[in-house]
């Protein structure tokens, strides 16, 4: 069954599933673009994708967002075992991924991780946690709980007591 | 994009981020130096104990060294930050708080007296818990190889032994392992191929036998696969038995002869040397040192811009390159002639990927000190070898030529011109314009054999590049150029 997928592939486009949203709507992609997410990629092998694919977990213009970006990056899985193919669109991913993840924000930026952590796409939720994991560099607690609006519900001398257990890393 | 519905956005603002589940989480904690991560701690009861359930983990005294820059690292300053890797390390590390094993730790310290005895003891209880299961240890030195003499390096071999004596536990979980500035004898052999029983990469940066003798591994059950060297002093390296080995990379060695021998290593896929010749090196022939290497696939041969290190050779070198799929000839200096390396790919019909990559630097060429650099690497020599050889009988696999550096002078149309009509299964030629060097750009003057010669932008410069190339040529290869 990968086999036919890959033979699709080639032949310019190949099958189309349709993906639909939790809010219904509908983004028709190639069974190419679509085998990025690895559960979508199970489910046309175990052929069960001709009715569409039910996404019950992410809204329509967070699908979009996911839709565009594996669109992008459909080249590259197809490529994978060719440098020429990959490399001649290199810098227009590189630019494509740096402006989308730059525009991310809270909340988009989470409900684009769960989205991701759900389709099982590796390479966008690498990408949106490696987003997160710069915003917290390099920060103090205080400047996380206000980056993130994270909720202290330690007591004071709670929160002294981890401190305290911890000094190592706060002495800076 | 679709607008959003504003009011279920708004109703969901807040701490998302906390919301997300514990394993998304700790893949971003794991992107963290060790210090924010532990901060993260004190963020919340929902963040409290997250740090102690990451299953990789990096612990590294640089993290905690504030030496302004790396060669005025003072004992202080080595003190401060091998106090603090101590306290993370017992923190992180410590038996009551984990449930959670570590499945890869990092852990690169210097080797000082109580704190590294006191993260020996820690990570010997850590894995006889089960909490520890694979090690990657890099044992640092304070000083640049420049700065480093006999007593040092030796000190550095003692305290390496001293450790592993004490912490035998510890040395059985390496699976890489990096050496700096370590004196390497009998014992240091013992540990890293007897003792380290689990060990899959080795590192070795100014690293010497003290002698520059010949140095043997000879290994029937170490598992290593993987081998670095940089600038290393061996009189010659001979793997003699290594049954696992696949890859070693060895950057700058200082031996006149050939730096390398192998026995029996029949799993080495790999190879890559890379070394600006010096004034007495006599060249090597690569036939002799790939000797005994049945299965290379990959082949990378880096000249640094200074002249060959490799003796001219023709058909001697066939058998050794009977299953090279890829070859990568790198650093030449861009004054040099190409048509040598063709000898290369004749003797390797089986090579699919073929890489070059020029080498040209005002900043070295032209820095005062040339006299100082003429001493160390003697005048640059052409290539001289004969290329009277050539056939064309043999059908090349190649595939694939991808050129760094191009800029259409005489010496590089004429290689590709004549890889173009001998590679009948060519079906790329990709042509990469130079990274910029700073210090080049800095001095502002390019060399004058390459003025004009620029890296061809427009399209009527390609095509221009194009059609030379095509001339009295058949080949329906691609050109693609790729600029910066």
């Amino acid at each position: 069954m990968a086999a036919a997928a890959a033979e699709a592939t080639t032949d310019g486009g190949g099958k189309m599933i349709i993906l639909i949203s939790a809010d219904g709507k509908r983004f028709e992609v190639t069974e190419a673009v679509a085998s990025q997410s690895q559960l979508i990629s199970n489910m046309i092998e175990d052929d069960c994708t001709e009715n569409g694919v039910r996404l019950p977990n992410v809204d329509g213009d967070i699908l979009t967002m996911v839709v565009d970006y594996c669109n992008m990056h459909a080249g590259d899985a197809a490529a994978a075992g060719d440098t020429m193919k990959a490399s001649s669109t290199e810098e227009e991913l590189k630019k494509f991924d740096a402006e989308l993840v730059q525009a991310l924000e809270n909340p988009v930026l989470f409900k684009l991780i769960l989205a991701a952590n759900f389709l099982n796409i590796k390479s966008l939720l690498d990408m949106t946690c490696q987003r997160v994991a710069d915003m917290m560099s390099g920060k103090t607690p205080e400047q996380m709980r206000e980056t993130f609006s994270i909720e202290n519900d330690f007591t004071p001398e709670e929160e002294a007591a981890i401190r305290q257990e911890n000094a190592w890393a706060f002495d800076d | 994009m679709e607008i959003n519905n504003g009011h279920t956005f708004q109703a969901e603002e807040g701490d998302r981020l906390s919301n997300l589940p514990d394993d998304i989480l700790l893949d971003i904690l794991a992107r963290l130096n060790i210090s924010t991560v532990a901060k993260t701690s004190a963020l919340s009861t929902r963040w409290r104990h997250l740090p102690w359930q990451l299953t990789k983990l990096d612990l590294d005294v640089a993290e905690f060294l504030h030496a302004p820059v790396f060669n005025s690292i003072t004992t202080v300053h080595m003190d401060q930050a091998m106090s603090a890797l101590t306290k993370a390390a017992t923190s992180l590390l410590s038996v009551p708080q984990r449930d959670t094993s570590i499945r890869n730790l990092g852990l690169k310290l210097y080797m000082m007296d109580s704190y590294s005895s006191n993260i020996g003891s820690v990570l010997s209880q850590a894995i006889e818990a089960g909490i520890v299961k694979e090690l990657d240890l890099a044992v640092l030195h304070e000083k640049r190889h420049i700065d480093c003499n006999d007593d040092d390096m030796l000190h550095q071999a003692r305290a390496v032994k001293v450790f592993a004596g004490v912490f035998p536990r510890v040395i059985h979980c390496i699976t890489r392992l990096s050496l700096y500035n370590v004196r390497l004898d009998g014992d240091i052999h013992h540990i890293i191929f007897d003792c380290c029983t689990q060990l899959d990469y080795l590192s070795l940066e100014h690293c010497d036998d003290g002698s520059r003798a010949v140095w043997k591994i000879n290994a029937p059950n170490s598992k290593l696969r993987h081998l670095e060297l940089a600038v290393c002093f061996f009189g010659r390296l001979d793997l003699v038995c290594l049954p696992k080995f696949e890859y070693i990379y060895w950057e700058i060695w200082f031996t006149p002869y050939a730096p390398l021998s192998f026995r029996s290593v029949p799993s080495l896929r790999e190879l890559r040397l890379s070394c600006p010749a010096q004034s007495d090196f006599q060249g090597f022939k690569l036939s002799k040192v790939l000797q005994g290497v049945p299965n290379l696939h990959t082949l990378t041969i880096d000249f640094q811009g200074e002249k060959l290190w490799m003796q001219p050779e023709q058909k001697q070198i066939c058998p050794a390159f009977n299953n090279l799929k890829k070859l990568s000839i790198l650093c030449i200096h861009v004054e040099f002639d190409l048509l040598w390396t063709i000898i290369l790919l004749e003797a390797a019909p089986s090579v699919e990927l073929l890489c070059i990559d020029t080498w040209e630097h005002v900043c070295l060429v032209n820095k005062e000190d040339e006299d100082g650099r003429k001493l160390v690497y003697g005048e640059t020599t052409h290539p001289s070898w004969e290329i009277s050889e050539f056939t064309g009988t043999r059908n090349w696999q190649l595939k694939e030529l991808q050129f760094t550096g191009f800029r259409p002078l005489k010496q590089q149309l004429v290689f590709l011109k004549a890889i173009m009509e001998q590679a009948r299964n060519l079906q790329t030629v990709i042509l990469k314009e130079e990274e910029p060097c700073e210090d080049c750009e800095a001095l502002g003057t390019p060399l004058s054999c390459i003025k004009d010669h620029d890296f061809p932008k427009s399209k009527d410069e390609q095509d221009n590049v194009v059609e030379q190339l095509r001339e009295k040529i058949s080949s329906d290869s691609q050109i693609i150029f790729q600029c910066l």
